[in-house]
């Protein structure tokens, strides 16, 4: 049996009924993440006890929502007992002693972590060419990024190594990488999943989110990890999420707003994919408007304002006294710490270093509170467009995944790459990503924006719009 | 002593608090071994984050309180960033009053024994960095030791305008704060290092130099009076006092240059991403009125334990400064408590409201009026002395021998023979009696029993 | 460039290769023509603070985590102390 051609919510089926236990299903999945992953490079980690504790998930009559399912988890989300390296060799040797909220959660319902995926060192990057263990691969292209980055766990769903996966958002890094291996992925509303344990990259940005397959298995992981956390200041609680209510979800007549502005700026291979994509809205019964949104050119801007002044500030514990590679004591302390901190990759140490400008004295005024108060003007139009029309319809990626080193003499075009997805994460608003279909055997995504909250309603149009263009099959490596 | 300045920047660390300001770790980390109360949070691991201690805010909202300092009904954390073995995260969560920021409270003032009013500048939470250890000296280790068992124990950081003139001037603002904040039941004296001091100086509208590291009162008077002799001697030979950053040599007992402060340094301060902005609404603020002291309760109190009447009792109960007073004052000399309460309830309110003046926290020159009350001196007087002690000036009062019974009847007697028309009335007119009882009062050159002298004038009036 | 790029570097105590000054140099420079949109923006005088959520506040009850556990990920420590680098 080919149990990665399953749905995640079959396998959970398969696991209750008893016709598999999770120890075999456990045991298949790393047999297959043993092969295929020489290849893909998805996972830096792999849960050694995964069997074990898949085991004792059997032993209790397979309990819990997840019963025993497997579960790789991007390594920026601190896992208790199993090594977290947020793709950096600073954390090369690290294994927390406690659990991200996210990872209780998925425990308490019977999830079992099959292991950690690679990903951009620190989540800082789009293309998941910025790891520490070496790049990851698009399963759908080898010679190909995967988009980042959360690169791992995209690349992991797309060639069957784990038939769920998490991974985390903080301009794009579930969205770009679920775009380019035509898989779907949710960013939440910032403060709807619990960012305790998840290791910061720009906190006020970022939320772990849920990946998968298909729509209903993504919004099935995200009604396990969604709810508000005391741990978290800044989590909040939300309605509760129906996978009844999102598969009935009724289309027609729903008002679909097209930010033409930014559609128009994309390559021509995504613009033609779009325009499908559009139809197929249309298709489903739903009302598409053209709209423009004054001011989201200068999202991107404002985002890496604001990323990169809290990374600075994030990244300055890694010092080698407390965990992580050790640092040389009988130095004096800046000695001693710029010694250690060589091992952060080029990619951190370039946004460390910007956000060390736009913070410091002389330029803050011009850079970080023109970023907020920006930030702030792209919150209030996206809400106001958002009163108006129920989505905002727009392509994920503004480009086709481009071959692995291919851009590394023109790093601006990869860090453009992120304009259409910082919006949502500036905004707070929860946004999904999900395949079109292909273009010259590239995966095409689409992404959807709705209201703070409102991810039942986001899945229920992705559900709708997944029956006209169809799921992308798993790649058989 | 003129063209001084001197202002404070005062740590005090909330004794009164189970936990520390951002996890659940025990704050009661004196005296146990190195790294035992802490937790991943306190120790900066990735992935953690800042959860807010409650009792915190009510405790620094106490405070603030006290200092009559204004609390900001909303107000943010900033990180300030700097690299340091002792911080765990290389970066501290405080608060801070520029880049947009507003700290917990602004304005406030505490005013010292000779009328000087210290103002308050602002006052912010934050939390504590670890500490540093070292086996040999500083100058001889190989290494540092670190213990985060006091990093995150919270911390509020009280700044003062350079409103202070002397050193002593200084060490009285530290003991008067000392005893509010004891008040308040944050009890900063019975812990080594719950008050910590840093002090920024300058001489005629000089460079300000900064001495950090002192540790006890007495050793800022003595710190600020070395700075200043040094900065004399320094101007005298006609060398300009640099902008610096000097440490407090307490066994040396001078400052030593720590580093030029020849640019402020770059602490790259922006708003705590962890922690939404704190809102102190109504409702918490008159919340924490009442845990501060139910006023009933005070009330029942004082009339069980001293034998205060309950409408005096309730007087000084809901007003917050009397209230303060009253038990600072009472904690020397329960035996004076009645005096106290009456003087606290009615005459002081008296002056008050007959002039502009605010209440000292100075309880010796109450207790030597409360003393004169007790002793009888008349309601003149007795507002008399309450006055100098209200605008800070010396309050004297020498207990002068009660007279002798014999004293009192020639008085009395005097009375009587030189007003024979008033004598005459006294049956008739009742306001005839209190004429004379006021003759004989002023004939009386010191303490006298009010009561015995009437009592003794209406028997030889055969009333 | 060359002076700002170390003056950075040392702010927030990072050290570059020669190999990695160009292109770290190269990426800011990318990154520092994204911000320049910011500069034309015209903006108000509102706080720079999203107003958006209410803080979560935390009763002061102890609670112990389990101290050996996070002991023993101390890359280095003499007696219970965890060991750092020198202060001077």
């Amino acid at each position: 049996m080919k149990w990665e051609k399953l749905s995640a919510i079959r396998l959970i089926e398969e696991l209750k009924s008893g016709s598999i236990t999770s120890e075999e299903i456990s045991a298949y999945f790393l047999d297959k993440i043993k092969k295929v992953d020489r290849i893909l490079n998805s996972f830096i980690t792999l849960n050694e006890k995964a069997v074990e504790e898949a085991k004792k998930v059997d032993k209790n009559g397979r309990k819990g929502r997840l019963a025993g399912l497997p579960i790789a988890v991007k390594d920026n989300i601190t896992t208790k007992g199993i090594r977290t390296t947020c793709a950096s060799r600073i954390l090369e040797n690290y294994i927390p002693p406690y659990d991200a909220e996210v990872i209780s959660r998925i425990k308490r319902e019977g999830g079992i972590i099959i292991g950690k995926t690679n990903m951009d060192e620190f989540a800082m990057g789009s293309s998941g060419e910025n790891s520490g263990f070496g790049p990851t691969k698009n399963p759908r292209d080898l010679n190909r990024v995967p988009g980042g980055s959360s690169s791992g766990s995209a690349a992991a769903i797309a060639a069957g190594l784990a038939p769920l996966a998490l991974g985390s958002d903080t301009g794009g890094s579930i969205r770009a990488p679920a775009s380019f291996t035509g898989i779907v992925g949710l960013k939440p509303t910032y403060g709807a999943v619990s960012r305790f344990g998840l290791i910061a990259y720009a906190n006020s940005l970022e939320q772990i989110g849920p990946m998968g397959k298909n729509v209903l298995d993504t919004a099935y992981l995200y009604s396990i990890i969604y709810g508000e956390d005391e741990k978290d200041s800044t989590s909040l609680p939300s309605p509760p999420l129906s996978i009844e209510r999102i598969s009935d979800f009724e289309a027609k007549g729903v008002k679909v707003a097209v930010l033409t502005d930014l559609v128009s700026r994309v390559d021509e291979p995504v613009k033609k994919m779009f325009e499908r994509g559009i139809n197929y809205i249309s298709e489903i019964g739903a009302e598409v408007n053209e709209v423009k949104l004054e001011g989201i050119d200068l999202a991107l801007p404002a985002y890496y304002v604001i990323a990169c002044s809290e990374a600075s500030s994030n990244l300055a514990r890694y010092d080698g006294v407390r965990f992580g590679v050790d640092c040389r004591t009988n130095l004096n302390w800046r000695d001693a710490y710029k010694e250690v901190r060589k091992l952060f990759g080029k990619e951190v140490k370039v946004r460390i270093m910007l956000g060390a400008y736009t913070l410091s004295a002389g330029f803050f005024e011009e850079y970080y509170v023109k970023a907020v108060k920006v930030r702030r003007r792209i919150r209030d139009g996206l809400k106001k467009l958002l009163k108006k029309y129920d989505y905002v319809a727009i392509p994920t990626m503004p480009v086709l995944p481009w071959r692995i080193g291919e851009k590394l003499d023109d790093p601006l075009y990869v860090y453009l790459s992120d304009a259409l997805t910082v919006p949502a994460n500036l905004a707070g608003v929860p946004a999904i990503s999900l395949p079109i279909g292909l273009a010259d055997g590239l995966p095409v995504g689409i992404q959807f924006i709705a209201d703070e909250f409102e991810e039942e309603k986001l899945f229920g149009l992705a559900k709708r719009f997944e029956e006209k263009a169809g799921e992308l099959e798993v790649v058989d490596l | 002593m003129s063209h001084v300045k001197i202002g404070l920047e005062i740590h005090v660390q909330l004794v009164s608090l189970k936990t520390k300001l951002f996890c659940s770790c025990s704050a009661d980390y004196r005296g146990k071994p190195p790294n035992t109360n802490v937790c991943p949070i306190c120790m900066g691991l990735p992935g953690t984050l800042p959860v807010l201690n409650e009792k915190a805010i009510e405790e620094a909202i106490k405070v603030a309180k006290a200092l009559s300092a204004n609390i900001s009904n909303i107000s943010y954390f900033f990180r300030k960033n700097y690299f340091y073995p002792d911080l765990a995260k290389n970066f501290q969560i405080t608060q801070y009053d520029k880049a947009g920021g507003i700290p917990f409270a602004t304005g406030g003032y505490l005013k010292l024994s000779n009328g000087r009013k210290v103002r308050i500048r602002r006052i912010q939470l934050e939390e504590d960095p670890g500490r540093i250890y070292y086996e040999a000296g500083i100058q001889e280790a190989r290494y540092s030791l670190i213990d985060y068992n006091r990093h995150g124990i919270a911390l509020i950081e009280i700044v003062t305008e350079p409103d202070i003139r002397e050193p002593r001037e200084a060490r009285e603002f530290l003991e008067k704060l000392s005893g509010i904040l004891e008040e308040l039941g944050v009890p900063v004296g019975e812990y080594e290092g719950a008050i910590r001091c840093d002090a920024n100086i300058s001489l005629m509208e000089g460079a300000r130099v900064e001495v950090k590291n002192i540790t006890g009162f007495s050793a800022v008077e003595k710190a600020l009076s070395y700075e200043i002799t040094r900065q004399r001697n320094l101007i005298k030979r006609g060398i300009k006092v640099e902008r610096e950053t000097r440490h407090w040599d307490e066994r040396r007992r001078i400052t030593t240059s720590l580093r030029k402060k020849e640019m402020e340094e770059d602490y790259r301060y922006f708003p705590e991403p962890d922690l939404p902005p704190l809102t102190i609404g109504k409702d918490v603020l008159e919340r924490i009125e009442g845990i501060i002291k139910p006023i009933e309760e005070v009330v029942r109190d004082y009339v069980k334990k001293y034998g205060i009447e309950e409408v005096v009792a309730e007087r000084i109960a809901r007003d917050r400064r009397l209230r303060a007073l009253f038990n600072r004052s009472v904690k020397d000399r329960p035996d004076l408590a009645r005096h106290l309460a009456s003087l606290l309830a009615n005459e002081v309110p008296f002056l008050m409201k007959r002039r502009e003046i605010e209440l000292p926290s100075d309880t010796k020159g109450l207790l030597i009026v409360a003393e004169a009350k007790r002793d009888g001196l008349d309601r003149d007087e007795i507002l008399r002395l309450l006055d100098n002690w209200l605008h800070g000036r010396e309050v004297i009062y020498r207990k002068v021998a009660a007279l002798r019974e014999a004293d009192l009847e020639g008085i009395v007697k005097k009375v009587i023979e030189r007003n024979p028309k008033v004598v005459k009335d006294v049956k008739k007119n009742p306001k005839a009696l209190n004429y004379l009882m006021g003759l004989a009062l002023k004939e009386v050159k010191g303490v006298v029993d009010k009561k015995k002298l009437f009592d003794l004038l209406r028997k030889s009036l055969g009333l | 460039m060359k002076g700002e790029l170390e003056y950075l570097a040392d702010l927030v105590l990072l050290e570059l290769t020669r190999e990695e000054r160009r292109e770290v140099a190269k990426r800011l420079k990318a990154l520092k023509s994204i911000l320049k949109k910011l500069e034309s923006v015209e903006v108000g005088e509102e706080p720079p603070f999203l107003p958006t959520l209410r803080l979560k506040l935390r009763k002061d009850e102890p609670r112990a985590f389990n101290v050996e556990e996070l002991l023993s990920i101390v890359p280095k420590v003499k007696g219970r102390y965890v060991k750092g680098p020198k202060t001077i």
